[in-house]
């Protein structure tokens, strides 16, 4: 029994205790009582127990003691998250800094990773492939196909698994209230298979399904996109076998497709970012081979490279060449791309330059925290040198300094995932046209992993200062001296050298915003030999089943320019097959003179344009010479055109080119038809598809002529926004089956059309605000400390008779020096940054250095303001006071 | 270095019996009985309190001696030698002022 009772009273020692001595404390007491015999063993009973009961709490001081010195970093975790709650406002502070500077490179980095890493959404997407004409003879790049190349590439059964080509057009929806555009997307139905597209509801489109949308009675099969099919078809279920009429022709709707589908394709060659409807195309043999208009897609059999790929395509587009006769001398061959790769690659270098420019601005944060941290340190350099004494060893207040900042870092890394998040969505509703392909921006694995990469450089920048400075002073003498005089100048070295490059880096960054401004500045000033003012655009589709000639087109688009026309507000319209900047699939094809036509030197394929009579005057153009298209130059009489001063110059050189006759490509229901047609006038380049690209010459055709499926239509008037209301109505006037679409001001699509330049402006701006805010308290801090740290050295100066003019204007060159080092490192950054940039930029040289002067200005203008209400506050300090004290 | 404390009664009575031998805990508690005529006696509890004690300071340190495992003999070190020597020793100077204050009976010369 007495067993049990001493049993029972181990356990009331502390564990480690009981681990450690258990057993020979039991042991002892055994022993002892077996000594003793009879009565006497109660006594020593008692006196084990009361000796016990007297030595437990001191076993289970000991047992505490233990804990909080010997082990656990676990303790060490909960030391600094106490030492960190009892200093709120530095928490705040660096984890505020660090967590922006995280939040905006997150945002980026999520924004380059939807462009370039994420893998596209289908099935075996490395293998998917972009396939381009390439026209060696004419020096065209990155061409559509036409039906006989891409049917070639069909026949190539060990090089791809699936090849399938898309067209953008647009066509007329009727059977609803008021006429309707929508974009339709005519696709071989390969090309869903070889995107491996689910669809969402009913079936996908077959090459059975294939109709000749040219034939009215005939009615085949369209899919329609997920949105389209909410939004016009109610979302339900039983929208399958809907019949819908699409320029007079009518389709069952067989399938709706999924809601993230998206071909993705390169930007600006032809495949927008989203189709309302798909329509099979027929079977490829029966489309005129000598159209270029595919844009193919496929998919390479496993294992096949790109340059596999590519070399048996040059031997199928040589036999092709060999075999059909518009090919013939074009010395046209395939190109084949990585769809991957392709499919953003014009957003490289801007999106990379934003990158630079965010890391940059990381830079910055890291170094403000890390000064923030450092003085920190040096500020509780007593309480560090207390712990010291009392037997903490270097390393363990390492490790301390090491839990908050990893506390800090990792509360900054969570928020700046949080505001990444937020700064995204809403730089999101302010996108440019060409990032808005980037449907979904998803915080992926990717992203999170970059998050935490930059945190722990962030927990790098935290710990290392502070470590430095417990390392490098002298524990005991701080606590001794306890003046900041002393322990301030600890680490002053470090702060210098931080502030020094943040103004390097605040340099650098002023000076791509400098480059950026001008930039888009001659953007804007960039004549392109058309004008915005008071000028509307909408564009028209001409159904074939109404207007199924050219003729009927023809006479047609006459006759609505006429209407709006006779309207009294109306000062001047006029249609073009390509109204300026809207990006319409340019189309293009050879001028040659008539006394030159075998040249292959002279063998240009020009931009071709079709346009109304009043166009020239309604868009603003400048005619040289001669005149523009006339009411009399119809579809029966003699052809004409007018060139631009480029082509005619190319041409004719310094001679007038009115009276010459040219050879020029008419398209004529579904073909080009090569007609003789006298040059009636010349007119200044109109740069209608970029403002940063000068074209390589033009031709206009009367669209009488040459008429076409599509028109845009330039309306100049004083009251747009009145006349604009009125459009539709009139237009209906004409013909009932006439929609308007795209209406929208001159000025607004000029506007647009610079839209990702100012976009990267404007983030550009923000980081270099950023970066100028954080500079100036860098140095504000540094050149404070720097006035603590020489208290006696102004308390002398002062007491011996300088002025307080003086002691400022010292305090001023010490924020001088600085200020000049950072210059000194800025300028290659700069250099380096603008070299980054230079693709993006327009009409600037990077080697233009006169950006330097201005930026350098800022810098110094900056500067002065950080540096001046320390030096004010050193020269006005009391002398006495700063000789007695020291600080 | 850490700032020595004057040994608590008990410590000083666990080195006292280990200057001579490597004793175990029950030894210990005997040794110290025998030499202060049985007015000093120890119990496991306070014992080992105090041994876990000294081992920290580094004064004893636990040895392996043949025989019985579960017996931890233990060892005065040399910085526990010196520690209890220099208690003996003051306690000496103590013992000469009291005898000289006639407190104590001389012991003889």
């Amino acid at each position: 029994m007495m067993q049990a009772a001493l049993r029972l009273l181990l356990a009331l020692y502390p564990a480690s205790h009981r681990r450690d001595f258990g057993a020979a404390w039991l042991d002892t007491a055994d022993a002892l009582l077996a000594r003793a015999q009879g009565r006497a063993r109660i006594g020593v009973f008692i006196r084990v127990v009361s000796d016990a009961l007297r030595s437990l709490p001191a076993a289970h001081a000991a047992a505490r003691a233990d804990r909080h010195d010997g082990g656990g970093a676990l303790w060490d975790l909960r030391d600094a998250l106490r030492s960190l709650r009892r200093q709120p406002r530095f928490v705040a502070m660096t984890v505020l800094v660090l967590a922006l500077g995280l939040a905006f490179n997150i945002a980026i980095f999520t924004v380059a990773n939807s462009a370039f890493l994420r893998p596209l959404p289908y099935p075996q997407h490395d293998r998917l492939v972009v396939i381009w004409g390439d026209w060696r003879a004419a020096d065209f790049v990155e061409a559509p196909l036409s039906p006989a190349q891409l049917g070639a590439l069909r026949e190539t059964r060990n090089v791809f698994e699936e090849v399938g080509g898309v067209w953008a057009s647009s066509a007329t929806l009727t059977g609803t209230d008021l006429p309707q555009q929508v974009g339709v997307g005519r696709i071989t139905a390969s090309l869903l298979r070889t995107l491996g597209v689910v669809p969402a509801l009913g079936r996908l489109v077959t090459d059975d399904d294939a109709s000749d949308p040219r034939d009215p009675s005939a009615q085949g099969a369209i899919l329609v996109s997920h949105d389209y099919w909410e939004r016009a078809l109610g979302g339900d279920a039983d929208a399958l076998g809907t019949i819908l009429r699409l320029d007079g022709s009518s389709y069952e709707v067989v399938g709706v497709l999924p809601d993230d589908f998206q071909i993705r394709f390169p930007a600006g060659k032809g495949v927008p970012v989203g189709f309302d409807v798909f329509v099979p195309y027929p079977e490829l043999q029966y489309l005129n081979p000598a159209n270029f208009y595919f844009r193919a897609i496929g998919r390479l059999q496993q294992g096949v490279t790109l340059q596999q790929a590519n070399a048996a395509l040059d031997e199928v587009a040589a036999r092709l060449r060999a075999a059909r006769p518009e090919l013939a001398d074009s010395g046209a061959v395939y190109d084949v791309r990585l769809l991957q790769s392709e499919w953003t690659r014009d957003l490289r270098p801007a999106v990379l330059g934003v990158q630079l420019g965010a890391a940059l601005l990381l830079v910055l944060t890291l170094t403000t925290a890390a000064s923030l941290f450092v003085s920190n340190a040096v500020a509780r350099l007593p309480e560090h040198s207390v712990r010291a004494a009392l037997g903490a060893r270097r390393g363990r207040l390492a490790r301390l300094l090491l839990f908050e900042a990893a506390g800090v870092a990792a509360a900054a890394t969570v928020l700046g995932l949080a505001l990444g998040a937020q700064i995204l969505a809403v730089l999101w509703t302010q996108r440019p046209d060409s990032l808005a392909r980037l449907d979904q921006l998803p915080i992926d694995a990717r992203v999170v992993g970059f998050a935490t990469a930059i945190g722990a450089l962030a927990l790098l920048a935290a710990v290392t200062g502070p470590v430095l400075v417990i390392v490098r002073s002298r524990l005991a003498r701080a606590a001794m001296a306890g003046s900041s005089r002393a322990t301030s100048a600890v680490g002053l070295r470090m702060r210098r050298g931080a502030a020094a490059f943040q103004i390097g880096a605040t340099f650098a960054l002023l000076v791509a915003t400098l480059l950026m401004v001008r930039s888009v500045a001659n953007l804007d000033a960039v004549d392109p030999g058309f004008q915005t003012e008071s000028r509307l655009m909408f564009t028209m589709s001409l159904p074939p089943r109404w207007f199924p000639s050219g003729a009927d087109r023809g006479r047609i688009v006459e006759e609505v320019r006429r209407a709006i026309a006779e309207r009294p507000d109306v000062e001047a319209v006029g249609g073009s097959s390509h109204p300026p900047l809207r990006r319409w699939v340019n189309w293009a094809s050879p001028v040659l003179p008539i006394e030159n036509l075998d040249d292959p030197g002279q063998q240009g394929i020009v931009d071709h344009r079709a346009v109304t009579p009043g166009y020239f005057a309604a868009v603003g153009a400048t005619m040289v010479e001669g005149r523009g298209i006339a009411v009399t130059d119809t579809g029966g009489s003699e052809p004409v055109a007018i060139l631009d001063t480029v082509l005619a110059r190319r041409l004719y050189g310094d001679k007038s080119a009115l009276g010459r006759v040219v050879q020029v490509s008419q398209w004529d229901d579904g073909s080009f038809v090569r007609a003789d047609a006298r040059v009636v006038g010349v007119v200044r380049p109109l740069r209608d598809q970029a403002l940063d690209v000068p074209g390589s010459g033009q031709v206009f055709l009367p669209f009488a002529q040459t008429p076409r499926w599509e028109v845009g239509y330039i309306v100049r008037a004083r009251d747009h926004d009145r006349l604009g209301e009125a459009l539709p109505a009139i237009v209906a006037r004409v013909h009932g089956e006439l929609a308007v679409a795209e209406l929208r001001s001159m000025e607004d699509v000029r506007t647009n059309s610079t839209g990702a330049e100012r976009f990267t402006l404007v983030l550009t701006q923000i980081v270099a605000a950023m970066a100028v805010v954080l500079s100036a308290l860098g140095l504000y801090g540094v050149l404070s400390i720097e006035a603590v740290s020489r208290t006696r050295e102004i308390g002398i100066r002062l007491a011996v008779g300088a002025r307080e003019g003086q002691v400022f204007r010292l305090m001023l060159r010490a924020g001088a020096r600085i200020a000049l080092q950072g210059l000194a490192v800025g300028l290659p950054l700069s250099a380096g940054l603008a070299f980054a940039a230079r693709t993006s930029l327009f009409g600037v040289e990077t080697s233009d250095v006169s950006f330097y002067f201005p930026a350098a200005l800022l810098v110094i203008a900056m500067a002065v303001l950080a540096c001046a209400l320390p030096s004010r506050r050193a020269a006005r300090s009391d002398p006495t006071a700063a000789l007695r004290g020291g600080g | 270095m850490r700032a020595t404390k004057p040994l608590s009664s008990t410590s000083f009575y666990v080195l006292l019996a280990l200057a001579d031998a490597d004793r175990y805990g029950l030894e210990i508690i005997d040794d110290v009985a025998a030499r202060t005529d049985g007015t000093v006696r120890l119990g496991p509890g306070s014992l080992y309190n105090a041994i876990k004690r000294l081992l920290a300071d580094g004064l004893v340190a636990e040895v392996e001696a043949g025989g019985d495992p579960r017996r931890r003999y233990y060892r005065l070190t040399r910085a526990g030698r010196a520690q209890v020597t220099r208690e003996a020793e003051s306690f000496e100077r103590i013992v000469k002022a009291a005898r000289a204050k006639r407190l104590l009976p001389d012991v003889g010369r």
